[in-house]
C-alpha cells in the first residue's frame, strides 16, 4: 500500500500556478526524497497533504484517508517539521516540544531525552531566544519523539551545522530500520542521496521524473577539470563526454556516469598532473533532465 | 551624529509603510473635532441657546471628570474643546504611542532592526525615524484641526490652541511609547505599558479637574486644558509639552544606548524544561499563550476602575440634578442620580478600553497565521475549531473576567470614597453587562478571521466605531439605526437604569452566531503559512 498518492494535483494562487498536475506515490516504509529548487512547488504540496490548503484538482490520498476531510485523525499518525520553524516567544523549547507532542496523541519520553541530549538543545530557553538551528532542533524533536507511521520533513537541515545534520541523518537511518515511512522534502542532493530509497523531482509544480536513485544515476554526469602531461585533445571524441573546453594541457568536461571508466583510463594514460571531480549540482541534473527531454 | 545615519532613508521607508495611517489617523482626528463643532451649531444656534445648556452643567463634577472643566461653553468653540478635545487628545495619544512602539520594538522583535543595522545605519536612526514619522503625523493632525475648526467658523486662536493640545499630548506619548520600547523586550508589553500610562494620565486630570486642580498638571492630557482655548487663551502650558517631550526623547535615548538589540531592560528569564500537565491540550495553550495579556488587562481595568471610581465621592458631593440635554450628551441615559449616570458612563468607557483584549484575543490564531506558527500547530491532531475555538472562548471567559474587575475597581474606588459596599455588587453589575456588547465584537473578529482574513483590521476598526458613537453619537445628525449599530447602544445603563436582560440576550445570540460563521468559514478555507 501506498502512504502518500497524489494523482494531478493543481494548485493556483490567484493566478499563479503553484501546483500544476503534480503526481506522487511514497510506498509504505520508504524514505523518500522529494527533490526540487526553491519555488518548485515542494512546501506547497506537503501543506495540501497537511490539509491546510485546498486542492483546485485532483486526487489526494495520505495513510488511506482525505487530507482535508480527515486532517485531525490522520494527524494523530504523522509528524512534520516545517522548513521555516517560529516559535511561541514567551514559551520554553521543551514547553514546545511537550505543546506539539502532546497535541499529536503523546511523544516517547525516553526517546524525548535522548533526542535532547543527541541534539545538545538546552529546553529551558524561550522561544524568542533561540537561534534558527536551535528553533529547527525544537521542531525535529517533537516530530522524531513521536512513535507514528509517516515522517514529513520540508528541508529539515535548514540552519543546524554539520554535526547536527549527521545527527539528524542518523534519526532518519533509524526509522527506516523501523519500517517507518519518511518524505524528506530538499534542494540538497547530497542530503537525499545518502538518505533515500526513492527520489522525485519537482520542477515547476510538477514531478518531473522519479525512481529508485539507481534510476536516477544514469542522469548524473560528472564534471572534471585535469592537467595533463600530454594534449587532452582526443578526450573530446570519446562516447558520453559532453560540454569539453581544451585549453592548453587543461581540459574540463561532463561525463556520463557509464563513460566514467574510459574517461578515467584515458585520462591516465595521458598522464593526470591535476585532478578534480565534482557531483553535478542540482540545477545542472535538472539542465540535463531537460536536455533528455528536449532530444 | 553617527548614532543617527541613514534617518532620512528610514523615514521615507516608514512613511512608505504607514502613510495610510497617518494619512487617516490626522484626518480622523480633524473629523472629530469639526463634526462635533458642527453638531454644536445644529443644536444651539444662539449663543443664548447655548448659555442655557453651559448653565445646566458648569457645576456637574460627572461632567467634569470625564470631559474636563468646561470654559467659554456659550461658543461654539468652547462646546467643542470642552466635548471632543480630551478625548481627541486621547484617542491621539494612543495611536502615537502604538506607532512608536511599532516602529522601534516592533521592528526589533521582527527582526527588521537587525538587518537594517547592518546596513550604513545609526543605531538610534530607526528610533529617530519612527519618531520623526509620529511628529509628521501630529504635524499634520494639529494643521487639519486648525484649519478645519476656522473654517467652520470658530474663533482662530481657540483652534490652534486646541490643535496644540492634540498635538502636544500626541508627541509626549508617542516619545513615551519609544521610551515604553526600551524598558520591555516585547511590543505587545510595551503597548500595554504604554496604554496604561495614558489611563494613569486619563485619571489624574480628572481627580485635578475634580479636585484642587494641582494633579491636572502631573498629566500630559490635563495640560492641554490649561490652554483654556477658545476661553482667553494661555500660552504658557505649551512649554511643558516642550520641555517634557525631550527629556522622554533624552531619556529613551540613553536607554537604547546602553542595552543591546533585542534585549529589554528586565532580562529574559529562562522557562521550564517540561510543560505542565494541562498544556499540551488545546485550552491550556490557549491559555498559556494568553496568560501575560490577560493578567495586564485585568489588573490595568483593575487600577482604572479604582482610580475612576474614586472620583464619584466629588461627583456625589455636589447638589444632585441639573442635567440638562447637554449634560445627556456627555453622560449616559437619565438618572436621578448623577453619580449613577456617572458610573454607567464609565463603565462603557472601560468596556470599550476592554473590547480591545476581546479583539486581541479573537485574532491570535491570525498571528499564529502571520507568523507560521498555524503550520506546525495544525499538522498535529488539534483541529482548526480546537485551535481557533480555544481562543475564541479565553476571549469570552477573559472578557467577562476583565469587566469584572474594572466594576469590582470602580466599586473599590467607591468604597474608598466612602459609599456602601453594595455600591461595589451594583459597580460590578454595571461593568459586567456590557460583556455581551464586547462579545459582539470578539465575534466580528472571528467572522472576520474565517471569511476575510486580510480585512481583520477591520475589527480594530468597529471598535474606534462605538468610540465614535460613544463620544459625539449622541450630537450627531444621523440616523438612529446608524448608531445602534454599535453593541454599546443596547447595553442597560446600569445602575442608573433598570436589568433588562432581552437586549443582552440578543447581543450574546448575535456575538454566538458570528463566531460559530467565523468558525465555520475557518474551517472550509486555507490557512496562511507565514
Amino acid at each position: 500500500m501506498a502512504a502518500i498518492e497524489i494523482d494531478g494535483l493543481v494548485k493556483r494562487f490567484g493566478h499563479a500556478t503553484a501546483l500544476d498536475g503534480l503526481s506522487l506515490a511514497v510506498a509504505d516504509g520508504a524514505v523518500h526524497g522529494f527533490l526540487g529548487p526553491n519555488g518548485a512547488g515542494k512546501s506547497t504540496t506537503l501543506r495540501v497533504l497537511l490539509g491546510l490548503l485546498t486542492a483546485d484538482a485532483g486526487t489526494v490520498r495520505l495513510l488511506g484517508g482525505d487530507p482535508w476531510r480527515d486532517a485531525v485523525a490522520l494527524h494523530r499518525r504523522l509528524a512534520y517539521v516545517p522548513g521555516d520553524v517560529n516559535l511561541w516567544p514567551n514559551l520554553s523549547g521543551g514547553e514546545i516540544i511537550d505543546v506539539l507532542g502532546g497535541l499529536r496523541g503523546g511523544l516517547d519520553e525516553r526517546r524525548r531525552a535522548e533526542l535532547v541530549d543527541r541534539f545538545g538543545l538546552d529546553p529551558t530557553k524561550k522561544g524568542r531566544a533561540y537561534s534558527k538551528g536551535n528553533r529547527q532542533k525544537v521542531a525535529l524533536i517533537a516530530a522524531l519523539a513521536c512513535d507514528v507511521e509517516l515522517y514529513l520533513f520540508d528541508e529539515p537541515t535548514t540552519g543546524l551545522d554539520p554535526l547536527m545534520e549527521a545527527a539528524f541523518q542518523e534519526c532518519v537511518r533509524e526509522l527506516r530500520a523501523a519500517g517507518r515511512t519518511v518524505l524528506l522534502s530538499s534542494h540538497i542532493l547530497a542530503e537525499v542521496e545518502a538518505l533515500c530509497d526513492q527520489v522525485s523531482i519537482v520542477r515547476d509544480g510538477r514531478v518531473v521524473d522519479g525512481g529508485s536513485l539507481d534510476d536516477l544515476r544514469h542522469l548524473r554526469r560528472t564534471t572534471i577539470v585535469a592537467e595533463t602531461t600530454a594534449a587532452p585533445d582526443d578526450l573530446v571524441a570519446l562516447p558520453g563526454v559532453h560540454d569539453a573546453h581544451v585549453d592548453g594541457h587543461r581540459v574540463r568536461l561532463s561525463v556520463d556516469a557509464p563513460a566514467l571508466e574510459a574517461v578515467m583510463r584515458r585520462l591516465a594514460a595521458l598522464g593526470v598532473r591535476t585532478l578534480e571531480s565534482r557531483p553535478p549540482t542540482l540545477e545542472e541534473l535538472f539542465l540535463r533532465h531537460y536536455d533528455e527531454a528536449a532530444a | 551624529m553617527s548614532d543617527l545615519a541613514g534617518t532620512r532613508p528610514l523615514l521615507g521607508l516608514a512613511l512608505r509603510r504607514d502613510r495610510l495611517v497617518v494619512v487617516l489617523s490626522a484626518l480622523g482626528i480633524a473629523a472629530l473635532l469639526v463634526v462635533t463643532a458642527l453638531s454644536y451649531q445644529g443644536l444651539y444656534p444662539t449663543q443664548a441657546d447655548r448659555a442655557r445648556a453651559a448653565l445646566a452643567i458648569t457645576d456637574n463634577a460627572a461632567l467634569i471628570a470625564v470631559a474636563g472643566p468646561p470654559r467659554a461653553l456659550d461658543s461654539i468653540g468652547g462646546l467643542t474643546a470642552w466635548k471632543s478635545g480630551l478625548w481627541a487628545a486621547m484617542a491621539m495619544a494612543l495611536v502615537c504611542a502604538l506607532l512608536a512602539v511599532r516602529h522601534t520594538r516592533g521592528e526589533e522583535e521582527r527582526g527588521q532592526t537587525e538587518l537594517l543595522l547592518s546596513t550604513a545605519t545609526g543605531r538610534l536612526a530607526p528610533t529617530a525615524a519612527g519618531l520623526t514619522l509620529v511628529a509628521l503625523l501630529n504635524v499634520a493632525a494639529a494643521v487639519l484641526t486648525a484649519l478645519g475648526l476656522i473654517a467652520v467658523g470658530t474663533d482662530a486662536a481657540g483652534a490652534v490652541a486646541l490643535a496644540l493640545w492634540i498635538a502636544g499630548a500626541g508627541l509626549v506619548f508617542g516619545a513615551l511609547g519609544a521610551l515604553a520600547g526600551q524598558l520591555v523586550s516585547t511590543a505587545r508589553a510595551a503597548n500595554g505599558l504604554a496604554a496604561a500610562t495614558i489611563g494613569v494620565a486619563f485619571a489624574l486630570r480628572a481627580l485635578g479637574d475634580t479636585g484642587g486642580g494641582a494633579l491636572t498638571w502631573l498629566s500630559p492630557l490635563g495640560w492641554g486644558e490649561e490652554l483654556h482655548a477658545f476661553a482667553g487663551e494661555r500660552w504658557a502650558p505649551l512649554s511643558l509639552y516642550a520641555i517634557a517631550t525631550p527629556l522622554v526623547l533624552l531619556a529613551t535615548r540613553a536607554l537604547r544606548r546602553r542595552r543591546d538589540l533585542g534585549s529589554g531592560i528586565v532580562a529574559a528569564r529562562r522557562g521550564p524544561a517540561r510543560a505542565a500537565a494541562g498544556l499540551p491540550r488545546p485550552l491550556g495553550l490557549a491559555l498559556r499563550l494568553q496568560r501575560a495579556s490577560l493578567i495586564g488587562w485585568t489588573l490595568g481595568l483593575l487600577v482604572a476602575g479604582i482610580g475612576f471610581g474614586a472620583v464619584t465621592k466629588s461627583v456625589d458631593d455636589l447638589a444632585r440634578g441639573g442635567e440638562g440635554k447637554l449634560g445627556q450628551v456627555v453622560l449616559r441615559g437619565h438618572a436621578a442620580d448623577p453619580r449613577d449616570a456617572f458610573v454607567a458612563t464609565l463603565a462603557t468607557l472601560l468596556a470599550l478600553i476592554a473590547s480591545g483584549f476581546a479583539v486581541q484575543s479573537a485574532l491570535r490564531p491570525h498571528g499564529d497565521e502571520t507568523t507560521g506558527r498555524a503550520e506546525p500547530l495544525l499538522s498535529t491532531a488539534l483541529g482548526r475549531r480546537g485551535w481557533a475555538g480555544s481562543h475564541l472562548a479565553l476571549a469570552f471567559a477573559g472578557t467577562a473576567l476583565v469587566l469584572l474587575a474594572t466594576g469590582i475597581g470602580l466599586g473599590v474606588g467607591d468604597v474608598l470614597a466612602g459609599r456602601g459596599l453594595d455600591d461595589l455588587a451594583r459597580d460590578a453589575g454595571a461593568a459586567l453587562a456590557h460583556a455581551p456588547a464586547v462579545w459582539v465584537l470578539a465575534g466580528l473578529a472571528t467572522l472576520l478571521l474565517g471569511a476575510a482574513p486580510r480585512a481583520v483590521g477591520l475589527a480594530w476598526g468597529a471598535i474606534v466605531a462605538c468610540y465614535v458613537v460613544f463620544v459625539v453619537g449622541p450630537i450627531l445628525d444621523v440616523p438612529g439605526w446608524v448608531l445602534d449599530l454599535s453593541p454599546f447602544q443596547h447595553v442597560p445603563l446600569l445602575p442608573a437604569a433598570d436589568l433588562d436582560v432581552v437586549p443582552l440576550l440578543w447581543l450574546t445570540a448575535i456575538a454566538l452566531a458570528l463566531s460559530a460563521a467565523g468558525l465555520a468559514a475557518l474551517a472550509r478555507r486555507d490557512v496562511a503559512t507565514g
